[in-house]
């Protein structure tokens, strides 16, 4: 059993988010929330997002799961303005989606979900852990597009760096200590990332207003932030490139 | 099992020009296999992934590969095309794009030869929409986990090339070799020459030894090897070889297997038990099966067959063989063979087709009736069976036969059918011995085929393994091929003429086409050739070539050193007489013996 109120941008950026991966997701949803967990097809990056009940209007829910086709959700959110609310009813005898918003109601027929497994988290212990501005993450990310296809995230004690080395060029967005929202990391740290990939991260991020890098030396990033009042809760992991030419 | 044993033994055999070599690693191969697997190992070493009748086939086009190493990679695709322009070979683009793979991943699995494996069925499954997405997908899952050596025979799998360079034969006798001993060989060959299945075959003699391969017995569902002729060039020579026989009409058509249960047919179950591969017949219920020379399923290119089939037969099932002829639908007059392949390959029409070319199959043999295997009872029985047993129609009917010992009667048949525009008789034993050899060549069965303007008394089926680059008129096209016969002994195909005549300008223009699939960057283990063509193919186009007569050769390696040391045969101006013999494989085209016999024929005409 699943029904729901949502506001509509909160539900455009759970969507935005999930179709950075996968254009069909399995949501679980227990009492206290939903939570979906998506892996790229290149299995180079995963989403982990938990939207907590708090975060939607109403919330009546027991342990169910539903299989959603993210691209026709979206059709439904685009007809609604921010601020509107979305109702949202699982038909479980008819396999489908009821969704309601002003005078207009959305029947949309669920994904099987059998095919679907369950991604496991990757346990990783991270030795950088960086918070900072969104809006400095994205002017560091602008800088490096026209340089390189990668980019490298640099932590030490007392500064973070994310820089592109191109042929010819470079950029790199150095931050110290006090310009950070928070800065852990006891020896220095370096990895390279796919720069698609980041950006197409980054771009679904909407709402938040800092975000959490966690890294270590060739080893994956993980992204963090929350939106909806902190009541929504997203993860995302992408793996390094490696350097060898 | 790990995939990357299967990789590593693939690349030893590559590097290898050595047949006994190749024998060696692939035997190896087998014995480090688990029994279980085994079967997926034969089938993959064979570039496939199931028995020819299965019709489950990869052969992927190229570039979808493409799209699914630039996927993986983070290669672009433009760059790939570019080096793939270079390279020639979709499985060398792959293992260098892997190699130079810079993107990890955020998780790994082993490679195993059951996931690669299901992938690979699992793309034969796809259609519709949004296939060519998931078919990328699926390689795609693999590569990520794949080496660049894994990588390469993955993907030349997947678009159809493996060519290792080892023939059917090559991997039965390694089977041999692997589980019993090479002098083995008969038996197992036998086993797979009634099942078409040399995974079942292979499964079964690593499991239950020589015994449990002699076991294996013709299944309903499973097509069995068809019978092979000889040649001969008169009726004199035919009643001195075989006595009094039976002559019969050897109608211009298709041959064809038919596999038949009627509805009370009930299950005549599986005689070899286990069923590893799912090929395995349901329960009950009327069914038919067609199956072409080379084994292919062509049911359904033949829908009218199901109908007459299941309205002539009396029994219960059946395996029997017939030829499938077109007819006149206005005045039921046969048509030419060609005629046929109008209707190959169109599947919306097929119904138009069926009005307007329908086909009438005239049996000539009975393999099985009721569950019981007739292979062994002598000729004059099966066709005894087949008189018992079916009803002729419009639409079926019984092959029309003569038997005699009398030359002008033989003779007078045979006219009569060369008249009617029959393609010639096939005379056969009737003797005590005169049983159902499937897979097997010899002197029961001869074929005597009208002459062709008089030049060599039969046309051969060569294959074609190389070609020239064309010059003056026919610069940018082919200017001939290089054409050979096949020797089942060694699994070799050995070369026999060039051919630059018989083609007309639309030939010409189309032959590129029909050959880019085939070509490779070096000639293909398999072709003994003392000639360097421009181009090589790997065998498997079979061309029908008229020639003046067989001659012996210093240059072509067709039976060399068979009738005098250091010559081969060669046919002398060969012609193409514009059939492609897309019913043969590259197998089943003319034996290097049967050039010989050709020699010795003309020597015996002449003198």
């Amino acid at each position: 059993m699943f029904k729901a109120k949502i506001r509509s941008e909160v539900l455009k950026e759970v969507i935005d988010v999930i179709a950075t991966q996968v254009d069909e997701v399995k949501f679980t949803i227990t009492t206290s929330g939903i939570n979906a967990k998506a892996v790229d097809p290149a299995h180079v990056a995963m989403v982990d997002i938990t939207l907590d009940k708090g975060a939607f209007e109403e919330f009546k829910a027991k342990d169910t799961e539903m299989g959603i086709n993210i691209e026709k959700l979206r059709e439904v959110v685009k007809l609604t303005k921010s601020g509107e609310t979305i109702a949202m009813e699982l038909d479980e005898d008819h396999n489908r989606l009821v969704l309601s918003l002003g005078n207009i109601t959305r029947n949309m027929s669920l994904v099987d979900t059998a095919g679907m497994s369950d991604p496991k988290i990757p346990g990783l212990n991270l030795a950088a852990k960086v918070t900072l501005e969104l809006d400095e993450l994205r002017k560091g990310l602008r800088a490096a597009e026209p340089v390189a296809d990668h980019i490298a995230l640099i932590a030490d004690e007392n500064n973070f760096e994310l820089r592109a080395d191109g042929d010819t060029d470079f950029s790199s967005l150095t931050l110290v200590k006090d310009q950070l929202v928070e800065l852990s990391c006891k020896e220095k740290q370096r990895s390279l990332f796919s720069l698609d990939y980041f950006l197409n991260m980054i771009k679904a991020v909407s709402s938040a207003q800092n975000i959490t890098l966690e890294f270590g030396n060739d080893f994956p990033v993980s992204m963090d932030f929350t939106f909806a009042d902190s009541k929504g809760k997203v993860s995302f992991l992408l793996a390094p490139r490696i350097e060898n030419d | 099992m790990d995939y990357s044993i299967i990789a590593d033994a693939y690349s030893r055999l590559e590097n290898t020009p050595k047949r006994l070599e190749m024998m060696d690693i692939l035997a190896e191969l087998f014995i480090s296999t688990p029994k279980e697997d085994l079967a997926k190992v034969v089938y993959l070493s064979q570039g496939k992934i199931g028995p020819d009748f299965s019709g489950l086939e990869l052969g992927l086009a190229d570039k979808l590969a493409l799209k699914a190493v630039a996927f993986t990679t983070g290669q672009p695709e433009i760059e790939l095309e570019q080096k793939y322009l270079d390279m020639g070979d979709m499985g060398e683009l792959a293992a260098w794009a892997i190699s130079k793979k810079k993107q990890t991943a955020l998780f790994s699995s082993a490679l195993t030869l059951e996931r690669v494996f299901n992938n690979f069925l699992a793309i034969t499954e796809k259609s519709g929409g949004q296939s060519q997405k998931k078919k990328i997908q699926l390689i795609a899952d693999l590569l990520h986990d794949a080496s660049p050596i894994e990588a390469r025979y993955m993907i030349r799998t997947v678009v159809g090339k493996l060519r290792l360079g080892t023939g059917t034969m090559t991997i039965l006798e390694a089977l041999c070799a692997a589980f019993v001993s090479r002098e083995d060989k008969p038996v197992v060959e036998r086993a797979y020459n009634v099942s078409s299945d040399l995974g079942m075959v292979a499964y079964i003699l690593a499991s239950q030894g020589l015994d449990g391969v002699e076991g294996i017995k013709l299944s309903l569902g499973v097509p069995l090897k068809p019978m092979l002729a000889e040649r001969l060039g008169s009726v004199p020579d035919i009643l001195e070889k075989l006595g009094e026989c039976q002559f019969e009409y050897k109608y211009d058509g298709l041959r064809v297997q038919a596999h038949i249960r009627s509805a009370d047919g009930g299950n005549d179950g599986n005689p070899n038990g286990d069923c590893p591969n799912g090929n395995c017949l349901d329960d009950g219920g009327s069914l038919v099966k067609l199956f072409s020379r080379q084994l292919e399923d062509i049911t359904e290119q033949f829908p009218e067959l199901h109908d007459s089939l299941l309205a002539a037969f009396k029994g219960k099932s059946a395996v029997v063989e017939g030829e499938c002829v077109p007819v006149d639908p206005n005045t039921g007059e046969m048509l030419p063979f060609q005629v046929i392949s109008q209707r190959r390959g169109r599947k919306r029409d097929l119904e138009k087709a069926v009005e307007e070319i329908p086909v009438k199959l005239y049996l000539f043999d009975c393999l099985a009736l009721n569950g019981k295997d007739m292979t062994d009872s002598t000729l004059p029985e099966r066709r005894r069976t087949l008189e018992d047993n079916f009803e002729t129609s419009d639409m079926v009917a019984l092959g029309r036969i003569l038997v005699t010992d009398e030359p002008e009667k033989a003779q007078e048949f045979f006219d009569m059918v060369i008249s009617e525009g029959g393609e010639g008789v096939m005379a056969k034993s009737i003797a005590e011995d005169s049983t159902y050899r499937a897979g097997g060549r010899g002197w029961q069965w001869i074929k005597y085929k009208r002459d062709y303007q008089a030049d060599l008394v039969d046309t051969l089926d060569l294959v074609a393994v190389g070609a020239f680059r064309g010059k003056g008129r026919r610069s940018g096209w082919y200017g001939g091929l290089l054409m050979a016969s096949y020797d089942p002994e060694t699994d070799t195909y050995q070369t026999v003429c060039k051919l630059g005549t018989g083609f007309d300008d639309a030939t010409l223009a189309s032959m590129m086409e029909r050959f880019a699939p085939l070509v490779m960057d070096k000639p293909d283990k398999r072709v003994v050739s003392n000639i360097t063509s421009d181009i090589n193919f790997e065998p498997s186009v079979v061309m029908e070539v008229a020639g003046a007569e067989v001659s012996l050769s210093p240059i072509h390696t067709c039976a060399l050193g068979v009738l005098k040391d250091k010559t081969g045969m060669a046919v002398r101006f060969p012609r193409f007489t514009g059939r492609w013999r897309e019913d043969k494989s590259a197998q089943e085209a003319t034996t290097s013996d049967e050039v010989v016999q050709m020699y010795k024929l003309q020597l015996k005409r002449v003198g």
